[in-house]
């Protein structure tokens, strides 16, 4: 959780809260005993591991791609700059959108290379381990797997940028600060590619519902 | 569904960001309450109880909630896991011994801290070992074939080398392999022959060879 440092030498009418990156802590340890990156490495293992399988839709280049971005960020982690702005919110992790970024990149250029392949779609490969039971109830709503399998190939469909922002959303529950940090774009413009990638899912899904009526 | 004008966008798409942040806070918020919802026999907390709910299209609610239920987070395997972790162990104790090695004024040979993760499996580790390279930094993606071929870097008395990566590298090893060598036999050859130049220079017959 972040914390707020605040001066202890300056008067208390201008003391200047700080937001704290959540993983400083971790990060100086790490740069002080490479050793220590495993903690890191623990941390966000599974969230990589995720954005980057539902990005490629293969088990073995997700792992290659997991792989890649912890070996690069352990071996780049002098150049990571904390930059946590107050208004990023206390959640905020710098680190993690640093990380995130060398992800970002990997996993660019794993799909820029794939494109010469023939890919496998993200329902294929996702669909046969989908945990959704039929007729589960979330939110009050019920999802079935149809509609999961169809949600999975309208998010395979989508322009890149939407597609990762709308991962980074809801498979990593990143803010739009935290996403806009990773695409490199306005939190205004990533609020606007999340609307869009939804309308177009709400719109497979409708257009799938109609079909099998 | 509804078609929003493009001037009606921003303001849509706040409301949608913010009916996001509520789910994905109530999706957390369940698993702690359901045991304290069981136990109370209070229902579950409706979609359309989410601050701002009722100002999104029904279908995009249905959308965002099929989303969360489908976007789950996936843990790779135990064996990966342990795997990626012992390899990035070896790269940590190889910068611990690289930063080592290039702090003191020795001229050994240090391998590189790249045996497990080697250049041939991520080209632009090297690069961004040797510093010269922010993986974070979007230019990371288009470098990557530019530095494909494997390379054997060294570590040698803290300057890195590489003849595959650096024309410096290769400057370098044409000039070291023009360099006598000095071992032993070598001074004693080298020393024979200018001991016969010298004395077919004085005339002597032979030399003394």
């Amino acid at each position: 959780m972040a914390r707020l440092g605040f001066g202890t030498a300056e008067p208390a009418a201008e003391r200047v809260v700080v937001a704290l990156d959540r993983d400083r802590p971790l990060v100086e340890a790490a740069r002080r005993d490479p050793a220590k990156f495993d903690a890191l490495y623990r941390k966000y293992l599974a969230q990589v591991y995720s954005y980057a399988l539902y990005e490629l839709a293969d088990h073995h280049a997700a792992e290659d791609a997991t792989e890649r971005t912890f070996l690069r960020a352990l071996a780049g982690l002098t150049r990571f700059r904390e930059l946590a702005r107050p208004e990023d919110g206390p959640d905020a992790s710098t680190f993690r959108v640093w990380l995130f970024r060398i992800a970002r990149n990997v996993v660019a250029n794993e799909r820029r290379s794939r494109r010469r392949r023939p890919a496998s779609s993200l329902d294929a490969v996702l669909g046969a381990g989908l945990t959704i039971a039929d007729g589960v109830d979330l939110e009050g709503d019920a999802v079935t797997r149809d509609e999961a399998a169809t949600v999975l190939r309208a998010v395979g469909d989508l322009p890149d940028d939407r597609r990762r922002a709308l991962l980074l959303r809801f498979v990593d529950e990143m803010s739009t600060a935290e996403i806009a940090g990773i695409l490199g774009r306005s939190e205004g413009a990533v609020r606007v590619l999340i609307h869009r990638a939804l309308g177009s899912v709400a719109h497979e899904l409708g257009h799938d519902r109609g079909s099998r009526r | 569904m509804r078609a929003p004008a493009e001037g009606g966008v921003t303001g849509d798409a706040l409301a949608t960001d913010q009916y996001l942040d509520g789910l994905l806070a109530q999706a957390e918020r369940a698993a702690d309450s359901a045991a304290r919802r069981t136990a109370d026999g209070a229902p579950a907390p409706d979609a359309e109880d989410l601050a701002g709910a009722r100002a999104i299209d029904p279908a995009v609610r249905h959308g965002a909630a099929v989303l969360r239920a489908t976007l789950l987070r996936a843990h790779p395997s135990f064996r990966f896991e342990e795997r990626l972790a012992a390899q990035l162990a070896d790269l940590a104790a190889g910068q611990s011994r690289g930063s080592v090695a290039s702090a003191g004024p020795s001229t050994d040979v240090v391998p590189f801290p790249v045996a497990t993760a080697s250049p041939s499996t991520d080209p632009l580790l090297v690069a961004v070992l040797a510093g010269r390279l922010d993986p974070s930094d979007e230019a990371a993606v288009d470098r990557t074939r530019s530095v494909r071929s494997p390379a054997r870097p060294l570590l040698v008395g803290g300057a890195i080398t590489s003849a595959a990566i650096s024309l410096v590298g290769v400057a370098w090893v044409a000039w070291r392999a023009s360099r006598p060598s000095g071992a032993r036999m070598g001074r004693a050859a080298r020393a024979a022959h200018a001991r016969r130049i010298a004395d077919l220079a004085a005339g002597v017959p032979g030399g003394t060879g």
